[in-house]
Parts: structure tokens; sequence; C-alpha cells
């Protein structure tokens, strides 16, 4: 007996050390990834701040020795961005809209109506996620070009009222969570299919509709592809566009290309983002969870 | 009274069949109203493309005149004769064999850390995150930046006395180097491990405790296997990714130094749009896509033997 309490006792001593160590690890891990992943963060801010003379010093430093917030004000007014973020802005509230109404929709009628035709439709949607986008880009950039799309924001908005097939899906498998005894209860007050949707489940899908809001609002602040080729005139530029022009025009400078402001023009194009992202936190990190669907 | 009036969700369609034939019609109708965005996108913006896409790769198009029908002569000269074409291959294939597995470990090494029960672990994983959420355009001009002679990868490497190269303009350092910089995107994939991880049921670490196994059984004998599905996921979509990349390439290094990084993605927007061959662009867009079928197909093969999922 004695034996059998000395070895539990062993037992316990042995697991609590391991979770010492294990904590231990942790904390390790949790470190150097900390530094590991904020390295080139603080680096970017750090040199947003930096003057020519700093910036191209050797051996470099991380941190300027003389700290210019001009920058900012310069990167600002070099290319004109006020121009490009309010651009960006409208094609991106004009995607969020767009997106949301149609595959909301869309969403809908594949969870909750029978219809014939309904699993293939699906099945169908399912299988135009494997289409690498390089297939569909060229013939849909002629056709938008034969309807005079070009050097418009129509080619960057107009797809988005066409419902897309992965937040279809998300919303789809979001509806499947609602209880249907709510559509039924509302049909027997007469409500027709269009207003069970409206008043009876729009307002329970908030967590859903911002995870789709927030993706689409990412993919479009970062979209570079299409304004690049739809878009050549600097009045239609978005952020994305915006920054390679701020590059183009800073190195265009002879006597004094000063890097520092496409770092800083970096810096406030991102904040939005990061706004975004620690607003929406919970709702993003859910919605990759569940379509395990990368951010860009 | 409310068990007759509230059928069971199941035998729900019995009380419309009996109205007959202009109700089921009027259903149907209904539904396929309430798909229509996704049909009509799906036609205009799909399925047209699509098919056009094939008639394209099959002639000569510079969009000045109509296209010319030419058959395969896209494909015979991608194979034969477009050195570039095999370049590009080269190059992706280089790329994919080094950032995929590098990100898969990272990812998971990332995700078992975040997994863990200490306090703030929830700030951890937002600051592991935000490098992601840089705006892309400006995260790669930065890195260009970050990159060179005395940039920040530099600057750290001489803390422990090594001279770094200038990596972008360095025909072997250019693909690691960018491979470096995906590494500080991998939030999603990260994510998507975590998720795996907090998915693995408690009773069986119990089970391996309770038999005296060690951490490191645990995570061979139970944690790989479980979270399997999610590698297999993002193995999957990050060689989808590297195949269609063209961004970093475009905006860091136009492919060079001496064509060190032209990826496929840039070989393909180059052709399209900077040098007018839309047909010969559409055929390395097909090629690029039968590659992605081929590949997820021998996963999907292969993925019996290694991925476990639930039902087995």
């Amino acid at each position: 007996m004695t034996a059998a309490q000395a070895s539990s006792g062993g037992y316990f001593v042995s697991k609590r050390r391991k979770q010492r160590i294990r904590k231990l690890v942790t904390w390790a891990g949790l470190t150097i990834g900390f530094i590991w992943f904020m390295y080139p963060l603080l680096w970017t801010i750090a040199s947003s701040l930096k003057t020519y003379a700093d910036f191209n010093r050797i051996p470099p430093s991380v941190f300027p020795s003389e700290v210019r917030w001009q920058n900012y004000p310069d990167a600002w007014n070099r290319v004109p961005f006020g121009r490009f973020f309010i651009n960006t802005t409208i094609i991106t509230v004009v995607n969020i809209v767009g997106t949301l109404l149609s595959c909301t929709m869309v969403g809908y009628g594949f969870a909750r109506l029978q219809f014939r035709g309904k699993s293939q439709a699906f099945a169908l949607m399912l299988s135009t996620m494997m289409l690498p986008w390089w297939v569909t880009l060229i013939p849909t950039y002629i056709i938008f070009r034969q309807l005079g799309w070009i050097d418009t924001w129509l080619p960057l908005t107009v797809p988005a009222f066409f419902a897309s097939a992965s937040s279809v899906f998300l919303i789809r498998q979001f509806f499947l969570t609602l209880p249907r005894e709510l559509d039924e209860a509302a049909e027997l007050d007469g409500c027709s299919k269009l207003g069970i949707l409206w008043r009876v489940l729009l307002p329970l899908m908030k967590p859903v509709l911002a995870t789709i809001g927030i993706f689409t609002f990412i993919g479009n602040w970062n979209n570079y592809l299409q304004p690049l080729i739809y878009i050549h005139r600097w009045e239609l530029f978005p952020i994305s566009i915006g920054l390679q022009f701020l590059r183009q025009a800073v190195s265009a400078l002879v006597s004094e290309p000063i890097q520092g402001l496409v770092m800083a023009a970096t810096v406030f194009t991102s904040l939005p983002l990061i706004i975004i992202f620690f607003l929406g936190q919970n709702y993003f990190v859910r919605g990759i969870a569940l379509t395990g669907r990368t951010g860009t | 009274m409310t068990a007759a009036q509230v059928p069971a969700s199941g035998a729900a369609p019995a009380p419309t069949q009996k109205r007959g034939l202009s109700r089921r019609l009027a259903r149907d109708l209904t539904g396929w109203a309430f798909i229509s965005p996704w049909v009509i996108g799906f036609i205009g913006l799909t399925a047209f493309p699509f098919l056009f896409s094939i008639y394209l790769s099959l002639t000569e198009y510079s969009m000045a005149a109509p296209p010319e029908f030419i058959g395969l002569e896209n494909f015979r000269f991608m194979f034969f004769e477009d050195r570039v074409y095999w370049t590009a291959m080269r190059v992706t294939w280089t790329y994919a064999a080094i950032a995929v597995p590098l990100g898969m470990v990272q990812s998971v090494f990332i995700a078992l850390i975040l997994n863990q029960r200490v306090h703030g672990i929830a700030f951890f994983r937002t600051a592991f995150y935000v490098p992601g959420m840089i705006s892309s355009v400006g995260w790669m001009l930065v890195w260009t930046y970050l990159l060179s002679k005395n940039g920040a990868v530099n600057w750290a490497l001489a803390l422990v006395g090594i001279e770094g190269p200038s990596y972008l303009n360095s025909t072997t350092w250019a693909l690691p180097a960018l491979a470096l910089m995906g590494l500080f995107s991998v939030g999603s994939s990260m994510l998507i491990m975590l998720a795996a991880l907090q998915g693995v049921p408690e009773h069986l670490y119990e089970a391996v405790e309770i038999d005296g196994g060690s951490d490191w059984s645990k995570f061979w004998n139970v944690t790989l296997p479980q979270i399997s599905p999610a590698l297999f996921y993002n193995l999957v979509m990050s060689l989808i990714g590297v195949l269609q990349s063209w961004q970093a390439a475009y905006l860091m290094t136009e492919g060079g130094p001496r064509n060190a990084t032209l990826f496929y993605g840039l070989h393909l927007y180059r052709n399209a749009f900077q040098y007018f061959r839309m047909g010969y662009a559409c055929a390395l867009g097909w090629v690029a896509f039968m590659i992605i079928l081929l590949l997820t197909g021998v996963n999907f093969l292969a993925s019996k033997y290694w991925v476990f999922y639930e039902a087995d």
C-alpha cells in the first residue's frame, strides 16, 4: 500500500514538473514568435520616420537618429492619397453591400427553399470554387472591354452583386443552424418568403454577415490585379495602385528619394485594415475556422 | 393541435404536393428566383468566360484584330519553344518546395503554442496575425527594403555576425527571400490549424496519459492524425495559391534577377497584359487549371493513406 502511495505521489510530482516545463516552453515559444512577427512591423514603423540619410546609413540602425514626422504628410500629398482613399472606400462599400445582398438571397434559397434542380445547382456552385481565377480573368477582361467598362469602377463592383460561391456557402451553413420553427411560425402568420428572410432571419444573422463583410472589406482594400488591368486614369485609382504610384514618384526624385515615405504610406493605408481586424476579430477568426478560407 | 399544425421537418413537403402542379411550379420559381443572382453570375461571369477561354486558347488574339483560329499551336509553342515557360515552371515548383513545407511546419508549430492554456494567449494570437493585415501592396514594397543590403534582415543577421547579401538582386537568394516574406502572413493557415487542434477530443489525450505516454507520443499518435484533414486542406490550398501567385514577383523583383523569380502567374500576366498575347495566356491558364485538377486529384488519392477521417 505504501508503495502504491509513493508511486502515485511520484506520478503527481512528475506531472506537476512536466506542466511547469510545458508552461516554460510555451512562454519561450510565445516570446520568440512575438519577436519574430513584430520585428518587420517595428522596422517598418521606425523606418517610416527616417530621413534620407538615416534610411541609407551603413551600418543601418533600427531607430531613426532624428524623427521625421513630416514623412506622413509628405507621403499623403506626394500622390493624391485623399482621392485614393475615397475611391477605395466607395468601391469597398459597394462591394460589401452587393455581396451581402446577393449572398443572403442565394444562401437563403439553398438553405431553406425546396425546388427542383437545387442540389445540382449547389454542387455546381461548389465546384466553381476550384476554378483558378486565371482561367476566367482574360475572357472576362475582354467582355468588360467590349462593354466599354475600361476606366470605370464597374468591373470592380458589378460582380459583387452576383454572389460569390464561398460566401454563399458560409451563409447557407449559418442558415442551417437557425431553427426551422422560426420560418414555419412566420409562415403561419402569413409572412411571405421574402418577409421571413427580411424580418425574422436577417436580425439573427449578424455574426455571419459581419464575417463576410470583413472578408469583403479586406479583399477589396487589398485588391490589386483588377484595378491594375481595368483602371488607367489616376483619378480612379484605389490605394493599392496608389502605393505603387508613390514608390515610382519617390524613386523619381533624384536628389533625396526618401524611402521612408513608402513606409509611412504603408502604415496609414493599413490602419483601416488593422482597425477592422481588431473590431471584428471574433467574427473573422470564426469565419476562417469555418470555411478554411484564406484572407487574401 | 400544435402537433398537427407543425409537421416534423421531414414531412414538410406532404401538404404542398396535394395542391398539384401549379403549386409545385410556383415553388420552383420562387427557389430559382432566390438563387437567380448566382445563376446570372454563373452564366455571365463563370460559364461563358470558361467556354470562351477554351476557344481563345486555340487562337491567336492580340485584341487589335479578331481572334484567329490556330488549333493547338499555342500548346505546341508552350511545351516545345517557349523556354520561359519551363523556367516559370521550375521557379514555381522550386518556390513551392521551399515555401509550402516551411509554411505548414510553422503554422502547426504556432498553433500548438497558441493552443496552450496560459494567460494572455488571445493577445498573442492577435499579435501573430497582425502582419497579415498590412495592406498587401504596401507590405511587398516594404519588404523590398527589408531585404535590401542594409535592411532589416541583414541587420538581424549582423547581430550573430553574418553578413547577408542584397537578397532580391541575387539569383540564389531572391526566391528563398520571397518565401521568407510569405512566412509572415500565415495567419489564416495558423487559425485553421488552431481550430483543428481545438477540435481534438480531450479523451484521446487522456487515454495516452493513462497508458503513460509522453507529450511526444501524444503529438505523434493523437494530434497529428487528428489534424491531418486540416493539414491536407492547407497543403492543397497552398499549392494552388503558389501556382496562381504573381503579385510579389511583379512588384518586388519583376521576375528577376535573370528570371530567378519568374513565377508561372507572372509569365501569364505578362503574356496577357504586357505582350497582349491573349490566346496564349488563356492556354497558359488552362495548363495551370489542369495541373491544379491533377494535383487535387492525386492529393485526394494519396490522402487515403495519410489523412485520418473520423468515419474510418
